[in-house]
């Protein structure tokens, strides 16, 4: 398969080379941020300066950088809001007992109800830990008393609690390890003044260090904040989707050391039929939001002409700072206007070039100017 | 190993603690600000994680709030902070003497520890005091990651 680089692209082509790509499953990521880790260790890239809550959540790396080729994003769907935690100390505060508060025996409490009451049996640890409210019962207080508590009323009187509504909401903490695109539209490879941005024969694209002398055009041309300049050297720096292992025939280094295979890599072709796979089999168990994020698209919905690394995402783009619409700029906005400057300019020679023919084709001494001309000269000759 | 390793000392670069919402709002405590874990034995201070995942039990009818610690820091390293172990007590586990004290009864206050007490045990001086609203940590314990 020959590349599919656009002409104006720099584009290493071998015949036997196909397109490349990571298909990243956000379902199975478990934010262990391995694949962070690995690609620094592998690319010799420096820890860039963390601090507690740069980034949300348990994440304190912050975003990618131009030593951070790999970031995994904790995205908290269900971080309350501060009025959430507001209403919920109050209520704790009121002595209600209510909010999300699920009861569990005091020690030997339901040893002493298994023996006495006889509620032990009513008490699903199970049901607690998978967050039922009806398990949500006091069982200690219950075995304290009489035969003749009545177990049911203990768990009516905990009916605010939601349990289950929280342990769902808990389930919303998802995570995604972000890392450069590789677009067929790449934003940074159409601004690259000088040629440091090329399209490998795996159709990924590749910033040569020692070529880039570091303009920064490429940082705003990428229309997913992925490229970024070194503060030290100034030169940009991003993901080569690991070109050196590539060429050995091995796969990437955050690839290699995703524990659950969140992070696929093969070729494109491949890797997207078994997404859609993917996708398709989690629809099947009831996991509806799944959708691809840059692949399987319509050619007009296509994000920067397709992402030769996209991902399985559950949450709407914006939730992992991932735009809905994406292209390059380049693509989107000078392509257009350099057509429309060329036919402006085609329009304007046109014009001249007729203004000078229909000139040549006037026919020569019809004029007064040429009339008297003839007059003078016949003056001369008489 | 983790704080001495820089590409791993970057993934969690302060000590924290987490705990609930509710106990948060009760002690003024905020998210990513300082708290101070309190026992009988000696003071800690760490970044506070509030989370809704941290949930308060209803045990024998009180409502007991649970507080999550790591072990990992110390006063050495790329990333430093204070020491899990100097809130409980000594004991070892008999098959291979690793501290064995998991879960014990604490306090919470929000801000940043003080106290000759809490300095022997850090084993730090510091030539003033600690202001309650400091929110410095690289005033104590310079980050070699820059």
């Amino acid at each position: 398969m020959t590349t599919r680089a656009a002409p104006t692209e720099i584009a290493i082509d071998a015949p036997d080379a196909e397109r490349m790509g990571f298909f990243t499953d956000t379902t199975v990521c478990i934010g262990c941020k391995a694949c962070e880790v690995a690609c620094k260790q592998w690319n010799d890239l420096p820890a860039d300066g963390a601090r507690f809550g740069k980034g949300s959540s348990y994440d304190h790396t912050g975003g990618l950088n131009a030593s951070t080729w790999r970031h995994v994003r904790f995205v908290e769907i269900a971080e309350p809001t501060p009025q959430a935690r507001e209403d919920a100390a109050q209520r704790l505060g009121a002595g209600g007992g209510g909010g999300r508060i699920p009861a569990i025996p005091a020690a030997g409490g339901a040893g002493g109800a298994a023996g006495g009451a006889g509620v032990a049996a009513d008490f699903d640890l199970v049901a607690v830990a998978a967050g039922r409210a009806d398990a949500d019962v006091d069982v200690a207080a219950a075995g304290r008393a009489d035969a003749g508590v009545d177990v049911a009323a203990a768990a009516r009187a905990h009916a605010g609690v939601d349990v289950a509504a929280a342990v769902a909401a808990m389930d919303d903490w998802v995570f995604m390890s972000d890392v450069c695109k590789h677009c067929t539209n790449a934003g940074c490879l159409d601004a690259c003044p000088t040629g440091a941005l090329i399209r490998t024969e795996f159709e990924t694209v590749v910033l040569q260090a020692d070529v880039c002398n570091g303009c920064g055009y490429c940082v705003p041309a990428c229309p997913f904040g992925v490229v970024a300049r070194d503060h030290e050297d100034g030169r940009a720096a991003k993901c080569t989707l690991c070109y050196d292992r590539l060429q050995d025939g091995l796969e990437p280094a955050c690839a290699k050391a995703c524990p659950t295979d969140s992070i696929q890599f093969g070729p494109y072709d491949e890797l997207v039929a078994l997404a859609a796979r993917r996708v398709g089999e989690l629809h099947a168990r009831g996991v509806g939001d799944a959708y691809l994020y840059g692949a399987g698209d319509a050619p007009d919905d296509e994000l920067a002409g397709g992402l030769g690394a996209f991902f399985l995402l559950t949450e709407p783009p914006e939730c992992y700072g991932l735009p809905a619409q994406a292209d390059s700029p380049i693509q989107e906005h000078v392509v257009p206007a350099t057509a429309a400057a060329y036919g402006a300019a085609l329009l304007a020679a046109a014009g001249a070039a007729a203004a000078f023919l229909l000139a040549a084709r006037r026919p020569a001494g019809r004029g007064p100017r040429a009339l008297a001309r003839r007059r003078a000269i016949a003056g001369w000759q008489r | 190993m983790s704080r001495n390793l820089p590409w791993l000392a970057e993934l969690q670069p302060e000590m924290f603690a987490e705990l609930d919402p509710a106990l948060a709002a009760d002690r003024g405590i905020e998210d990513g600000g300082w708290m101070v874990i309190e026992t009988a034995r000696g003071e800690i201070e760490a970044r506070a994680k509030v989370t809704p995942r941290m949930r308060p039990l209803k045990v024998d009818g009180r409502v007991v709030h649970q507080i999550a610690l790591p072990w990992h820091w110390g006063f050495a390293g790329d990333v430093r902070g204070d020491i899990t172990n100097d809130l409980g007590a000594l004991s070892g586990e008999p098959n291979v003497s690793i501290q064995e004290s998991k879960a014990f009864s604490c306090n919470v206050r929000v801000g940043r520890r003080a106290g000759p007490s809490t300095q022997r045990l850090a084993d730090v001086r510091l030539d003033r005091p600690v202001r309650a609203d400091e929110d410095d940590p690289a005033a104590e314990y310079p980050s070699e990651i820059t």
